[in-house]
């Protein structure tokens, strides 16, 4: 401010009481003293009269002034809205027409809804679905531990679940057996081919059995099938 | 809508059994919003705090206009002024429930404007263009007794340009005094200022209007 911080030297020090004596802003004690001052003193009264008009028209001014635009109070009001429809206790909550199926959707959907209530909730969910990234994650980058073909895993293969006792047979498919036939065979022993064929034509077939008598009648199930399978001879563990 | 009703009720009660005061004193007090109702505005302001959102409303319509051309004396762009309403007026929805009845329930909305209004200022230093507002366009409205309109709108076209021509201070502290009719002491608290700057520093910007309003219509003496 370049204006000085004391009044003018030759003006009354009442003057400085006289905006608020027009506007009525002055407490009762300032009030009576200027009032006594004001009997006494032209000047003063003068300046009250200045002070008087001019408030009137800064009052007009300001009455006849802008107003923000209309749709800033909608913005407002419907800001609002969202923040109490936010804040909400679950007793007054309500079901949306949109959502609202009926019967047992709408209890499934209001308790549901009633679970997410409490403001912790989305912080533990999402705690709860990272972890369980994690662990997926980490679970799939481990090494199999179930080696079949080698100590150092080489040609393993990975089981997600118990160990199962398998077998293998080695198998020649005749020349003229169709795909289809192979796999109604391959179905009735509960086998499928794991690798081949081989130089000579060979596949390996693994059924999932290891007892002797299910063996044997997959063995003679196979051996019934000529037409499909030439030749069947059972892999030492 | 229960609290609105009874605010509204209580309003007209104080109006019924206000105390008449001076012609001049009743004429100012007639166009302030404030004067004469703090009871209702209390009411208000509490059933805010409630979460009455109609109370809310009633105490918006209340003060959009004051908060919106208080904030244009500090920002004079318009659209910056509008969000910084809306600021402010967020605050007292989220904040009626902290009021703490020690001033003024305007003192305390005109406050809320005032640091969100700096604020805006500070964040915008960059960018900000000193726009003149010039409400003049604002002013000129359709007459309904057309020399006593014109007339008029001439006065506030006037008056306005001669404040536009103010520094923000000057022009801040005028419209407080003249507009808002706050006191010395709710001023020096509002802008945290000495009680005697406040004093002087209306005397000189009374001053200054004087002078701005004499050189832009030299015909009509101001006093």
């Amino acid at each position: 401010m370049s204006e000085p911080n004391t009044l003018p030297p030759d003006i009354h020090p009442t003057i400085a009481l006289l905006p608020w004596y027009a506007t009525g802003a002055l407490s009762d004690a300032d009030k009576a003293e200027v009032s006594r001052h004001l009997k006494t003193c032209a000047s003063c009264r003068a300046e009250l009269d200045d002070l008087t008009r001019i408030g009137r028209r800064i009052k007009a001014t300001a009455d006849a002034g802008p107003k923000p635009s209309a749709h800033l109070a909608q913005s407002i009001f419907a800001q609002m809205r969202q923040e109490a429809e936010r804040g909400r206790p679950s007793s007054q909550s309500s079901v949306s027409p949109r959502t609202n199926l009926g019967g047992p959707f709408t209890a499934i959907d209001t308790w549901l809804r009633g679970l997410f209530i409490p403001q912790w909730v989305p912080t533990l969910v999402t705690i709860l679905l990272v972890a369980q990234l994690g662990l997926l994650v980490w679970h799939t980058s481990q090494p199999s531990r179930l080696s079949r073909n080698g100590e150092d895993g080489s040609n393993s293969i990975t089981g997600r679940g118990l160990p199962i006792q398998t077998t293998r047979f080695r198998i020649e498919i005749t020349p003229t057996a169709s795909m289809q036939n192979v796999r109604t065979v391959l179905a009735e022993v509960h086998g499928r081919l794991v690798d081949g064929p081989d130089s000579e034509g060979l596949y390996i077939m693994e059924v999932a059995a290891s007892d002797p008598l299910s063996l044997d009648k997959y063995l003679q199930t196979l051996r019934t099938h000529g037409d499909v399978i030439q030749r069947v001879d059972k892999i030492a563990p | 809508m229960l609290p609105l009703l009874r605010a509204r009720l209580k309003c007209a009660k104080a109006s019924a059994t206000r105390t008449p005061t001076l012609p001049i004193f009743r004429t100012l007090a007639a166009m302030d919003t404030t004067h004469g109702q703090s009871v209702t505005e209390q009411d208000l302001l509490a059933s805010v705090a409630e979460g009455d959102m109609g109370s809310f409303e009633e105490l918006y319509q209340r003060y959009e206009k004051r908060v919106f051309q208080y904030i244009c004396t500090l920002l004079r762009d318009r659209t910056a002024a509008e969000e910084v309403v809306a600021d402010t007026m967020l605050a007292v929805w989220r904040g009626a429930g902290s009021f703490s009845h020690t001033s003024r329930i305007s003192t305390w909305i005109l406050g809320i404007a005032r640091h969100k209004a700096l604020d805006a200022v500070r964040r915008n230093a960059r960018r900000q263009q000193d726009v003149e507002l010039d409400h003049a366009a604002d002013l000129a409205q359709p007459n309904t007794c057309p020399i006593d309109q014109i007339q008029r709108d001439q006065l506030a076209v006037v008056t306005q340009q001669a404040m536009n021509r103010l520094s923000q201070d000057h022009r801040e502290i005028l419209r407080l005094v003249f507009y808002e009719d706050l006191s010395y002491e709710d001023i020096a608290a509002l802008l945290d200022i000495p009680v005697n700057t406040v004093k002087t520093r209306v005397f000189y910007a009374k001053q200054q209007l004087k002078q701005h309003l004499s050189s832009l219509h030299p015909e009509e003496p101001v006093t």
